[in-house]
């Protein structure tokens, strides 16, 4: 990293960030998490996005690495960047008053460990409800027992397709549909939940679930609409 | 130690895109709150909707703007109520911006022929409506958009019709609050005191799983004494009717 970057940073934050340094070690948390909490709130307050360029520039390896170990410690087969990603859009939609000024690093590994846990806790739910259609019979003959053993491959099959394709629905899917499916939220509960209008909620709940199905058709080999 | 440009760039992409998404979501309920300006409906709202204020609307999407880069006609949106006239030009204003991100949508088209009721041309509307119901749209918006006919229909005076898209809808197991009531508005207009009463009881056993009695309670209470005049009862014999579920009143809801 170029010397002038702790420069760029200054003027980028219209800050004097921290003063009592010429340089910007980027091996420090400390130094990264000042700079990052100074650019953050330059963004916020003036829709700077070059600060919010330069904030990107500064922490997406440490995001990218908070993101590994967030989806480690709930042992997620997610690719990082997806929390990465969905953490950073947040950050960059987020037109809501500024926050004071706070722990960049903590705030974003708070935040993508809460999305790991969720899409953890989805799985988990999916898995129950699945398992829930067992039947629980005689014992089977060597025919029948096969047939099963096929039938519950092909349902290992389609658990393991939905897990990827519901995690690859875009995040206001993920959220309608867990809502629904996984919470049994009633409508006007989900519409509330998502600040949205029952009317809106339906439409998205209808999306994500055309989304979801398309996906399936594609993973399990069908032809998508 | 420093992530690559191409890792920058491709999170930016995302988030600029994502930005846009905003703007279209803010749009839309800019397009919202407009047309409750244009039909005069801001102090009491047809719809579960929270509407919010246009100050506050227009500020984020102007930030947004900023954000993203993408230019919106700032000009056309209101800085404070609007009028009738400029939340007409202000509404298509948005629904157009919403399109241009989203494509000509479902919600769109629906948002479209309302603007058209608002700006006095009603009849339009109910074409415009009955259109979209000619082509495939999914359940929920068909329901949807069969409900904004009906109120389109409700202001020609075209009760008839009404009452039997209503009892069409609202055959087999569909319950629908708003089918339900706008039957029971219809049968009121068409003096159908028998239907109306069927209709007010059917409407109570539906509230029984909604959750938004306050709504409904206001719709019926600002409601009652059209109805009561219509059918030649006192508005309390109205009221009785329908005989909500005892709830709270939160009295006129916010729309900030």
């Amino acid at each position: 990293m170029p010397e002038s970057f702790l420069e760029r940073v200054r003027q980028a934050a219209g800050a004097p960030v921290l003063p009592d340094l010429t340089e910007l070690d980027l091996s420090n948390d400390l130094h990264v998490d000042r700079a990052a909490s100074a650019l953050l709130q330059r963004f916020q307050a003036a829709d700077d996005v070059a600060a919010f360029r330069l904030l990107l520039e500064l922490t997406a390896d440490r995001l990218a690495a908070l993101a590994e170990e967030a989806a480690r410690e709930q042992g997620l087969a997610e690719p990082a960047d997806a929390l990465v990603a969905a953490f950073v859009e947040g950050l960059f939609v987020d037109v809501s008053p500024a926050a004071g000024p706070g722990s960049f690093l903590a705030r974003a590994a708070a935040a993508m460990r809460t999305e790991a846990e969720t899409l953890v806790r989805d799985i988990a739910l999916s898995d129950i409800a699945l398992d829930g259609h067992h039947h629980h019979g005689a014992r089977l003959d060597g025919h029948a027992a096969k047939a099963r053993k096929a039938r519950k491959a092909r349902k290992e099959d389609i658990q393991r397709a939905t897990r990827v394709c519901f995690h690859r629905l875009a995040l206001p899917y993920r959220r309608a549909l867990r809502a629904k499916e996984v919470e049994g939220l009633a409508p006007p509960a989900i519409a509330q939940r998502l600040a949205m209008t029952p009317q809106d909620a339906e439409a998205l709940i209808e999306e994500a679930e055309t989304a979801l199905a398309a996906a399936l058709e594609r993973a399990l080999g069908g032809d998508a609409p | 130690m420093t992530p690559s440009k191409a890792m920058v760039d491709k999170l930016l992409r995302g988030c600029t895109s994502a930005g846009q998404a905003e703007m279209a979501k803010l749009a839309y309920q800019m397009a919202r709150t407009c047309l409750s300006y244009a039909e005069g409906t801001t102090g009491y709202i047809r719809w579960f909707e929270a509407l919010r204020d246009v100050t506050g609307l227009r500020r984020d999407i102007e930030r947004l703007e900023r954000r993203t880069g993408l230019d919106i006609d700032t000009d056309t949106l209101p800085l404070a109520s609007p009028t009738r006239e400029f939340a007409v030009a202000s509404g298509r204003s948005c629904l157009d911006f919403q399109e241009r991100i989203e494509g000509n949508s479902t919600r769109i088209l629906y948002y479209r022929a309302l603007f058209c009721r608002a700006d006095g041309a009603p009849d339009e509307a109910a074409d415009r409506l009955e259109h979209m119901l000619r082509s495939p749209l999914d359940k929920a918006w068909h329901a949807f958009v069969q409900e904004g006919r009906q109120l389109t229909l409700l202001g020609l005076g075209r009760h008839s019709e009404v009452a039997t898209i209503s009892n069409q809808m609202l055959s087999g197991k569909n319950d629908r609050p708003i089918a339900i009531f706008n039957l029971a508005t219809a049968a009121a207009w068409l003096g159908e005191e028998a239907q109306f009463r069927a209709a007010a009881a059917r409407l109570r056993g539906a509230l029984a799983e909604v959750s938004d009695l306050p709504f409904w309670e206001r719709v019926v209470s600002a409601e009652a004494i059209w109805f009561a005049e219509r059918l030649k009862l006192d508005p309390a014999a109205v009221t009785k009717c329908f005989s909500l579920p005892s709830h709270p009143s939160r009295g006129p809801r916010s729309e900030t």
